[in-house]
């Protein structure tokens, strides 16, 4: 797998005028709903709206970033806060939690009220960081390479990568929609699962059998119990 | 009855043929509105429309045994608890990481046979001289296979999982009903069979490594123990990762289980 680095993200200066307008035009063939003038400055935050794979390496270069610092903790300093709340700030900015929440429930969505539509996107938001933060082991920094982008349509794209970690190599792909804020991701499939399809698998039986409160329930319990288990 | 059936038989390959177009491009038609409609509007930035085809719909699952197969699933959940998890405690503790990485590699590189035969049988050849080249390069330059040498040539490197059970796939076998096997875990009738086979084609479990002279029967108990202990440590990183995310652990595991295969077999 051949990675180069965005097209958004190389300098401009160093192409020059023609290589401005190259650029302009290879973006706006990359993705079809932005507009050419709106390519054109190309500077990092309006090409991390165009650009989805830009999106995605400045999430993952921030959540790595996070999770492994640079610097070694300093022993005198407090200890950090756990990893699931340091990076919860990173993950806000790049995941549409209320997306990903609507997709994991499915059908159910539309039949559950707005109080308990908000309540779940609060718990499942939670328990998604924590997943998400324990995948993280101290230890080497994994290494992340970006395959070839897959249009599923006009506002959506699915983004494959390759994360090698501790000798061995996963395959992680995202699903990314274009919303108001710019390409936001509402899925994440590690080897083939897709966490969404996961969840609506358990969610389905619960909301048929219990509604919304069966959802909020259940994803309290895991959280109660997680708690219990870490004391 | 006889003649009819002899006249099915002479037409059977056009009307094939024709019966496939049709499906085809009755398959075909929803998929070309379902783009169009998608398309149609300006870029949506309202997420989640009616009227989109729903990518996480929840599919049909095979499943009548299910609640054997949930007896089961609590069984080797006591099971691993109990047996499994101290094993792997005790050799991550006893062993650095890159004796472990080496065994990993050393035991992955011994099931190249099954991976082979999956390939051949599938009719995938590129793939089987991937394997080859992967199995050679790891065997020589990789020491005996404790280094994955092969990840450095890139030709060599994400050749997708293949056995006995993708290469049924590829023969248009369907996984069957959903099983959990005990001690083995999650599995469905179509790689449980895919399974079994692949057993025999690991080389520590051939007859001819019995003529071997000065053998003992210790010598394959203890490979296949080690193999067992040395996969542990990843084996329940995985499960318990699963576990903990999991409302109904069960269906979590189903349903990734089913995933995982589904993607393997397409690739």
């Amino acid at each position: 797998m051949k990675t180069r680095p965005p097209i958004a993200a190389r300098p401009v200066a160093r192409f020059g005028r023609s290589g401005t307008a190259a650029l302009a035009l290879l973006l706006a063939l990359a993705s079809p709903t932005v507009p050419i003038f709106a390519a054109a400055p190309a500077t990092p935050p309006s090409a991390a709206a165009a650009d989805p794979q830009a999106m995605l390496r400045g999430a993952v270069d921030e959540v790595l970033a996070v999770a492994y610092p640079e610097k070694p903790a300093d022993p005198a300093a407090p200890a950090p806060a756990p990893l699931a709340e340091r990076v919860r700030p990173v993950l806000e900015k790049y995941f549409s939690f209320e997306l990903l929440t609507r997709s994991a429930v499915g059908p159910g969505w539309n039949q559950t009220k707005p109080d308990d539509q908000k309540r779940i996107i609060t718990l499942f938001t939670e328990l998604v960081i924590r997943t998400y933060s324990d995948k993280f082991e101290p230890g080497a920094r994994p290494a992340v390479t970006y395959a070839k982008p897959v249009e599923i349509d006009a506002a959506r794209r699915e983004l494959p990568t390759s994360i090698a970690y501790a000798g061995k190599t996963y395959s992680v792909s995202y699903r990314v929609r274009q919303q108001p804020e710019g390409w936001r991701i509402y899925d994440v499939n590690v080897e083939g699962v897709s966490m969404v399809a996961n969840y609506r698998a358990q969610f389905t039986p619960l909301f048929d059998k219990g509604g919304a409160a069966a959802i909020i329930t259940a994803i309290e319990k895991n959280i109660a119990d997680y708690a219990a288990a870490k004391k | 009855m006889k003649p009819l059936s002899r006249r099915t038989a002479f037409w059977s390959r056009d009307a094939l043929v024709a019966f496939s177009f049709v499906t085809l491009l009755l398959a075909a038609a929803p998929a070309t509105f379902a783009a169009d409609a998608a398309k149609s509007p300006a870029p949506s930035t309202s997420s989640g429309q009616a009227d989109e085809p729903d990518e996480f719909a929840v599919k049909p699952v095979s499943d009548p045994l299910e609640p054997l197969n949930r007896a089961v699933f609590k069984f080797n959940d006591g099971l691993y608890s109990l047996v499994l998890r101290p094993v792997a405690h005790g050799y991550q503790r006893a062993t650095p990481p890159p004796v472990q990485r080496g065994l990993t590699n050393f035991f992955d590189n011994l099931r190249f046979p099954i991976r082979l035969v999956g390939d051949v049988l599938a009719g995938r050849p590129k793939r089987a001289v991937q394997e080859t080249g992967k199995f050679l390069v790891n065997t020589t330059a990789g020491f005996a296979g404790l280094v994955r040498a092969s990840d450095s040539v890139p030709a060599l490197k994400d050749v997708p999982p293949a056995g006995l059970g993708t290469a049924f796939a590829a023969w248009g076998i369907g996984p069957g009903p959903f099983l959990v096997l005990p001690v083995i875990g999650p599995n469905d009738v179509r790689d449980t069979v895919g399974f079994a086979g692949d057993v025999y084609l690991i080389p520590t479990n051939w007859t001819a490594f019995e003529r071997i002279d000065g053998y003992h029967w210790w010598w394959r108990t203890g490979i296949q123990t080690l193999d067992v202990v040395q996969s542990s440590p990843d084996f329940l990183k995985t499960y318990d990762d699963f576990l903990k995310s999991a409302l109904d652990p069960y269906l979590a595991v189903r349903n990734g289980y089913l995933q995982y295969r589904e993607s393997a077999v397409k690739k």
